[in-house]
């Protein structure tokens, strides 16, 4: 039995977890607002509200309903278009905006804006232009060309006063974009029983198939995952927490990409992190796609995994005792590096699933680099990450040698690739125009790349080059 | 003055799309519905030696399985691509079965269970591989040779020579293609996604040979199409024979990946131009080849080559087209069909003859300007193009432009500025309308034109509130059904010249009725008055001299005894027409700043100038507009749908390697109108837009490249890896 809150309803369904809310709310519940336009969260026509309970209050997302199964709706508020819809027969302001501006034209990905628009509106991100634009990366229009949708998005910022910044949701109430059975939804959440029923602790958990944020899983096989047998991770509160200590930070495996821009040490440690994780997926994915899902989905483009390869990350893989008998689960520890064996093969029994991510927070200097054919909501054709630890650190200018390396490239061979060779001449070598241009000579070496959609193999090993010289141009803005 | 017309106003569809109100053509609740789902050929060309159904036939849920060797047969003579008809294979992801099952989730799980053997055969993909064919004569008929193009390019003092090449690209509306289909006994009623319901209605009669009025067609919303719905597709045809099989209403809904096969596209396109002209500018000639590519069952053209000649003063013009025939799905209409491709290819070389012969590529339009239809001779009706140059360039600030290429820059970003022309007919189609008028005031119009995101909707309750002189909140239109009377496809920007003409010819028909009654009046008010005395204004009908003489149309229906007052007009386009050419015309000017070690494109600005007759709602036409440059980018940066030859098989067939802008593609964008005075065209003076816009826009582009980097790019999309 899985619960949640749909709209104002609570439902108790029976069907197998793997159903897809997508499906649920449009074919079980005949909620048609949400639309089908890919299946495969590029679109965005099918986005949905998320709300959890975190720290006693809710905390709203978007999410792509096509790529969420009902097993990660357990516990939580759904919101779809109906449950936003005013009773009084008038618009949100959400609403309003974009049709006061021509925001809609054949209407079919509308209702996606109005639901990323909406959630802009009550979560907490700064109420300014660029944000308001960021906050509909994920949704793709064919008609208008984004302008009046650009022009609503950002008369909803006019409008929201600073103060609006401190709870977004009383204040979204209040100006009536979201109704008032809003405001029981937190004493709903916390009565509903046990929201984490399908959230059992690790020790509980049974050995079988493991599934985190399932954002590729559902794009590659959708048919199979509505009944497959697997073990839903990606609301486990165990593995969902980011901590520092004077050296580490530590992450649980569920941690998604947005908890890391929302994450006070990774801001610290990251500087640039914004910039560098606007440019992996979309929002609506970023909420969704957790770093241990990345990882094992061993695309060897995938962003995430290139990141924390570039950190020289260790995994902790955990094998649950053969049944739930308070045994604790196994344990081992696997550098990231050595995890990947060969294409989508890794160093990791069917059994066992990643549970810790840990890296050394001893880096100065840490840079990402991707380049793809759109800027938003694409696959890279090569991305790379380097972080560095140099002596006396380096800022531009002055010379300073590089102590610690680390250097990862995706999109150059069948796995996400450390480049090993490449990050082990860095160690030692001075900052300079002749250090990278030695470095280029030896990628070459390290990588090979294969022609495909996203490129020749020329390209991208004209692009890794190129990448990696950025590396230091943004860094210690040194030019080749 | 104008009421309505000219002015801003929202869509009156807008509440309903916002609030997911809108009711697209799948989302019907219909009682005991059953779900089909297409299972694909995976290889390209060949047959089917055999297909094993058992398995999935076995699955919970499944109703029937229809293949080539169950499938009832079309009656249809069409050309056109049928599904399920027999053993030949003719395209990779060729539909070979449909499951028929209770839900969605068990149709395409079962699907995956059939098991096909096939025989192939050897297959070509590569268009330049594949035998070509004369063309097709076109809607126009086959242009011919204008003068002797190649006598007097051989004679002209400078001579450009290039060839262009555009890869098949794919609407990619957001609304997947679907329908619904049922039968009540012989009568089929089906809920299709389409541009035209007629065409969709006479489609299905055909091939089940039944008359047209026993099948009824409703496309009332359309989540975008941008041509893919204009010809009839083959699923509604499949999901009507599956409801006539198991006897209950089946609903059939594309997967994005089955939008890549199963709905067209525009095709691949080579061209050749050659120009001649003289040291100072002036067109000799122009020899303009295309190729484009289509199936092997099926001959698509779309002229795109022939947009061009009636654009500048050239004496010599000749346009070979030619097909070929590959192992693809047929191709079809794509928003601006045929012109964008033409221009990108014309506009392109009119870029590299302004560097040849060191002429502003502004000036160098200018210098061949056309007062007259260099083909036929005939008077423009309207053409606004100089001025089109003129403000754009102005608001652009072109005259600040540095000829020289790489001459401009922003930092470490290279800056360049680039320029087209854009042309699209000005066309009408007969079309009818319904238009009822209430005693209370209010009105009902109907006519069965499709509003695929344009804002018919709105546009045409606009023009009927205009000569109606009722508020637009008190009409109500109805479109996108076949038992409303018929209006064209919605194709070809032609929707508002026709639909909207018959609007405006019924409100006149309404009045003529309504002054017909006040007439028999005892001691009426307006005795002896002619149709051009009176005016329909303000909800009643008063004479123009005196504005006070005036009867609410209740009053005169209550005279008359009347609930109402009905007409149906039919508008046909105007005679004086054959005298004249009638085309919309624009600039376009673009900036575009390239990171060169990245191979980094931005198009940082678009000033784009039309001249498409009188603007009806610019608040709409801006956003279309808007959208049109769009596709424009898209077309030039990074739309591509890209073929495994080994395979025969389109691979980028989702919307993350399909690259259609995102909105962080997309910078600042103006529209401006320049707009005509057309009393020949019709009525309204109305010329499409929706294609138009998007015309120009991927030469300018290219143009721009090339000033930023002194780099021709001749093959879109211009992708990275071109670049660096």
């Amino acid at each position: 039995m899985i619960r949640f809150i749909l709209n104002n309803q609570t439902i108790e369904t029976e069907l197998p977890k793997g159903f897809t809310v997508l499906d649920f709310v449009r074919y079980r519940k005949n909620l048609k607002g949400t639309k089908i336009g890919c299946r495969e969260g590029d679109c965005g026509a099918c986005t949905v509200l998320v709300g959890e309970l975190i720290d006693k209050k809710v905390k709203y997302r978007t999410q792509t309903s096509c790529l969420m199964p009902l097993a990660n709706a357990a516990g939580k508020h759904i919101v779809t278009i109906e449950g936003i819809n005013k009773e009084n027969g008038e618009l949100t302001e959400v609403q309003q905006a974009l049709v006061d501006e021509s925001g809609t034209q054949c209407g079919f990905c509308t209702v996606g804006f109005v639901m990323s628009l909406t959630n802009f509106c009550l979560d907490e991100t700064p109420k300014t232009n660029e944000m308001a634009v960021s906050a509909i990366d994920g949704n793709i229009c064919r008609c208008t060309g984004y302008k009046s949708i650009e022009r609503a998005a950002m008369k909803l910022c006019d409008k929201s006063e600073p103060s609006a910044v401190a709870d977004g949701l009383s204040c979204a109430i209040e100006k009536e974009i979201v109704p008032e059975y809003f405001k029981d939804i937190n004493f709903r959440l916390k009565v509903m029983s046990e929201p984490a029923a399908l959230n059992r602790s690790l020790q509980q958990t049974v050995p079988t198939r493991f599934v985190s944020g399932g954002t590729d899983l559902y794009v590659q096989r959708p048919e199979v995952m509505v009944h497959a047998e697997a073990e839903s991770l990606f609301d486990n509160t165990e593995l969902r927490f980011i901590k520092e200590s004077d050296d580490f930070v530590e992450l649980g495996a569920s941690v998604v990409v947005t908890d890391l821009l929302e994450s006070e040490v990774f801001n610290r440690l990251f500087p640039n992190l914004y910039k560098h994780l606007k440019l992996v997926s979309s929002t609506p994915i970023r909420n969704m796609a957790t770093l241990a899902g990345n990882f094992v989905n061993a695309s060897p483009i995938g962003d995430m995994t290139a990141w924390f390869l570039a950190l020289n990350a260790q995994i902790e893989l955990s094998k649950p005792p053969a049944s739930a008998d308070g045994r604790t689960a196994q344990t081992r520890n696997i550098a990231l590096k050595d995890f990947y064996l060969g294409y989508k093969q890794l160093a990791k029994s069917d059994d066992e699933f990643i549970s810790k991510i840990r890296f050394r927070k001893n880096f100065t200097n840490f840079n990402f680099e991707k380049v793809c054919k759109r800027t938003y909501l694409d696959i890279a054709s090569v991305n790379t990450a380097i972080s560095l630890r140099s002596e006396p650190p380096a800022s531009a200018g002055g010379s300073s040698v590089i102590t610690k390396a680390h250097v990862s490239a995706g999109g150059v061979a069948p796995i996400p690739l450390y480049l090993r060779k490449t990050s082990e001449f860095l160690r030692g070598r001075e900052i300079s125009q002749e250090t990278i241009a030695e470095a280029h000579e030896i990628i070459q070496t390290e990588i090979a790349p294969i022609s495909d959609v996203r490129g020749a193999e020329n390209y991208k090993r004209l692009l890794l080059r190129q990448l990696f010289t950025a590396h230091f141009v943004e860094l210690f803005n040194i030019k080749p | 003055m104008a009421k309505y017309i000219g002015k801003e106003m929202s869509r009156v569809d807008g509440f309903a799309k916002v609030t997911g109100q809108a009711k697209y053509a799948s989302e019907y609740k219909i009682p005991n519905v059953a779900y089909g789902y297409i299972a694909q050929s995976e290889i390209a060309k060949g047959s089917i030696k055999s297909i094993d159904t058992s398995e999935a036939e076995k699955q919970s849920g499944v109703l029937k399985i229809l293949t080539h060797l169950n499938c009832p047969k079309t009656k249809s003579k069409d050309e056109a691509f049928a599904a399920l008809q027999s053993d030949k294979i003719v395209f990779s992801g060729q539909p070979i079965a449909l499951v028929i099952a209770e839900t969605f989730e068990q149709a395409r799980f079962a699907a995956r269970l059939i098991k096909t053997e096939y025989l192939k055969a050897e297959h070509v993909t590569e268009a330049e591989k594949a035998p070509t064919v004369e063309a097709p004569a076109g809607f126009f008929g086959k242009p011919k040779p204008r003068g002797d193009a190649n006598t007097a390019f051989e004679k002209s003092e400078v001579k450009i020579e290039a060839e262009y090449t555009i890869p098949i690209e794919h609407h990619n509306a957001m609304e997947p293609h679907a329908a619904i289909a049922m039968w009540d006994g012989g009568k089929l009623m089906v809920f299709d996604k389409s541009q035209g319901v007629g065409t969709v209605q006479g489609h299905l009669a055909e091939s089940f040979g039944i008359p047209k009025e026993n099948v009824s067609v409703s496309s009332e919303f359309v989540g975008g199409a941008f041509g893919s719905a204009l010809n009839p597709n083959y699923y509604s045809f499949i999901a009507a024979c599956a409801a006539r099989e198991i006897n209950r209403p089946v609903k059939l809904n594309y997967t994005r990946r089955q939008m890549f096969t199963g709905n067209g596209y525009r095709p691949y396109t080579w061209q050749k131009v050659r120009i001649g002209a003289s040291r100072d500018g002036k067109l000799q000639s122009i020899i303009h080849e295309a190729v484009g590519n289509t199936s092997s069952f099926e001959n698509f053209g779309e002229n795109p080559n022939s947009f061009g000649r009636t654009l500048y003063k050239c004496e010599n013009y000749d346009t070979p087209y030619r097909l070929a025939k590959t192992d693809l799905p047929t191709p079809t209409w794509m928003r601006a069909p045929g012109a964008v491709s033409g221009a990108f290819a014309l506009e392109s070389a009119l870029d590299e003859l302004a560097y040849e012969l060191n002429i502003d590529p502004l000036e160098l339009r200018m210098i061949n300007y056309a007062e007259t239809d260099p083909e036929t001779g005939k008077p423009f009706s309207s053409k606004a193009l100089m001025e089109c140059f003129k403000t754009g360039a102005k608001k652009f600030g072109w005259e600040k432009r540095k000829m020289e290429p790489r001459s401009m820059r922003d930092g470490r970003w290279l800056v360049g500025w680039g320029t087209a022309t854009g042309l699209w007919g000005a066309y009408q189609a007969p079309a009818t309308m319904k238009m009822t008028v209430r005693k209370d005031g209010s009105v009902y119009i109907g006519s069965a034109t499709a509003d695929i995101g344009p804002g018919t909707y709105t546009v045409i309750t606009m023009i009927a509130a205009e000569y109606l002189g009722i508020e637009p909140d008190k009409i109500k239109f109805e479109l996108g059904d076949t038992k409303l009377p018929n209006a064209p496809m919605q194709g070809g920007s032609l929707t508002v010249a026709s639909v909207g003409t018959a609007a405006h010819g019924a409100a006149g028909q309404i009045k003529q009725k309504l002054l017909e009654i006040v007439l028999k009046m005892k001691n009426s008010p307006m005795a002896d008055a002619k149709i051009d005395d009176v005016e329909l204004a303000d909800g009643v009908l008063r004479t123009k001299k005196d504005k006070g003489n005036s009867l609410t149309i209740g009053q005169i229906l209550q005279e008359g005894g009347l609930d109402e007052v009905s007409v149906t007009h039919t508008s046909m386009p105007g005679k004086e027409r054959g005298q004249y050419t009638t085309q919309a015309h624009g600039a376009q000017f673009v900036e575009v700043k390239v990171d060169e070690e990245l191979g980094i494109i931005k198009v940082t600005r678009v000033m784009e100038a039309t001249a498409c007759g009188r603007i009806m709602n610019p608040k709409t036409s801006h956003s279309q507009e808007m959208g049109g440059v769009v596709g424009g980018i898209g077309m030039a940066l990074t739309e591509i749908t890209e073929i495994d030859h080994r395979y025969g098989r389109m691979t980028t067939t989702d919307l993350a390697s399909y690259h259609v802008p995102s909105h962080a593609d997309i910078h600042e964008i103006e529209t401006e109108f320049v707009e005509e005075i057309d009393t020949v065209v019709n009525p309204l003076g109305v010329k499409g837009m929706g294609e138009l816009c998007l015309v120009g826009i991927p030469a300018a582009i290219a143009n721009a490249v090339f000033h930023a980097t002194g780099k021709r790019f001749r093959d879109l999309p211009i992708t990275p890896d071109k670049l660096i």
